[in-house]
């Protein structure tokens, strides 16, 4: 009686024997693949001089990311200082709408022992049209 | 009672002992050479199978990886010393091979990816049977392909090359238990995964 396992086994020997039959359809001669061997060991230099192309160009396109990242942010900074002060030193065209008329009074705290008319005289002096 | 392994398909009778080789005198050397020359021409098709598993079924890889495999066993790089059977050792040479062109090439590791991609086998007489057994193929290449490397590395030398577990073993420098082990994990997966690919 054969058992699953068995069974399981012949079913992939079978497979594995048909993947085999493909493979020997495509094999390769013994002699050119050999003859292929010698001649890349009598000429070694083609392969070695490719990968020392490609190991360079590597190299190149490396350091050229390398400085152009490396430029890119330290031309960050300096471009990017003129623009901040610019900004802080902006002011608004209609800023002035802002300024209204006896504010300095309302930043301090009243005194209760002199009048506001003492505390603006001066001002009203200096801005008088007689003055 | 005293237990002997079922030796492999190709086994060798004789460990070719010799071809460890000596500069002693040049015309055993040739004879080295020659009897060499013929034990890697008798293997040649199996070898290339094994190249083939072991470069994801790269073509152009598994015959680069034979001429570097030949080249080391002909320039004394790699030297039997008769502890296993003659295929055994070569199949170790090959995979070694190939993991080092795999390791040089990292580019063609990433197209080997596409395992389970196989390029029609010729038709033949009859088309029906041929596109059958191409469906089989492509199957079993694809449930392979979705396996642990190591697990389809046992698998193949079982099934394709015939060898013992122990072989296998000998082939993937492994112990028999973790070869073991491998080998029915990685049969009871790719049971299961041709089964649930079949229409």
């Amino acid at each position: 009686m054969i058992s699953p396992d068995d069974r399981d086994d012949a079913e992939l020997r079978e497979l594995f024997a048909e993947l085999r039959t493909a493979d020997r359809a495509e094999l390769p001669r013994y002699r050119a693949v050999l003859e292929q061997a010698l001649a890349r060991r009598r000429f070694p230099d083609s392969r070695a001089r490719s990968l020392t192309v490609r190991a360079a160009a590597a190299v190149v396109v490396v350091a050229a990311s390398v400085i152009g990242y490396q430029r890119l942010h330290h031309d960050a900074p300096r471009h990017s200082a003129p623009a901040a002060s610019s900004l802080a030193s902006w002011k608004s065209p209609t800023g002035i709408l802002l300024h209204t008329p006896g504010r300095e009074l309302l930043r301090e705290v009243p005194d209760l022992n002199s009048s506001i008319l003492d505390r603006m005289t001066p001002t009203t002096k200096s801005e008088g049209p007689g003055s | 009672m005293a237990l002997t392994l079922n030796p492999p398909a190709c086994h060798i009778s004789a460990p070719i002992l010799p071809l460890i080789s000596t500069n002693a005198q040049k015309s055993s050397v040739t004879m080295e050479r020659a009897q060499l020359d013929s034990e890697l021409e008798d293997l040649h098709a199996a070898s290339f199978g094994w190249a083939l598993a072991c470069c994801g079924r790269d073509r152009e890889e598994a015959e680069e990886v034979l001429q570097s495999a030949y080249l080391k066993v002909f320039a004394g790089k790699a030297r039997f010393d008769g502890r296993s059977t003659f295929r055994t050792w070569l199949f170790g040479v090959i995979r070694l091979t190939a993991a080092e062109e795999r390791r040089r090439n990292i580019v063609r590791r990433l197209r080997a990816a596409a395992y389970a991609v196989i390029a029609p086998s010729d038709p033949g007489p009859d088309p029906n049977t041929a596109l059958e057994n191409a469906q089989r193929q492509e199957r079993l290449l694809s449930a392979l392909g979705e396996l642990a490397p190591r697990q389809r590395e046992v698998l193949q030398l079982v099934f394709y090359h015939d060898m013992t577990i122990e072989d296998a073993a000998a082939v993937m420098s492994v112990s028999l238990g973790t070869a073991r082990t491998h080998y029915e994990r990685g049969k009871a997966r790719l049971l299961e995964k041709l089964t649930a690919g079949r229409p």
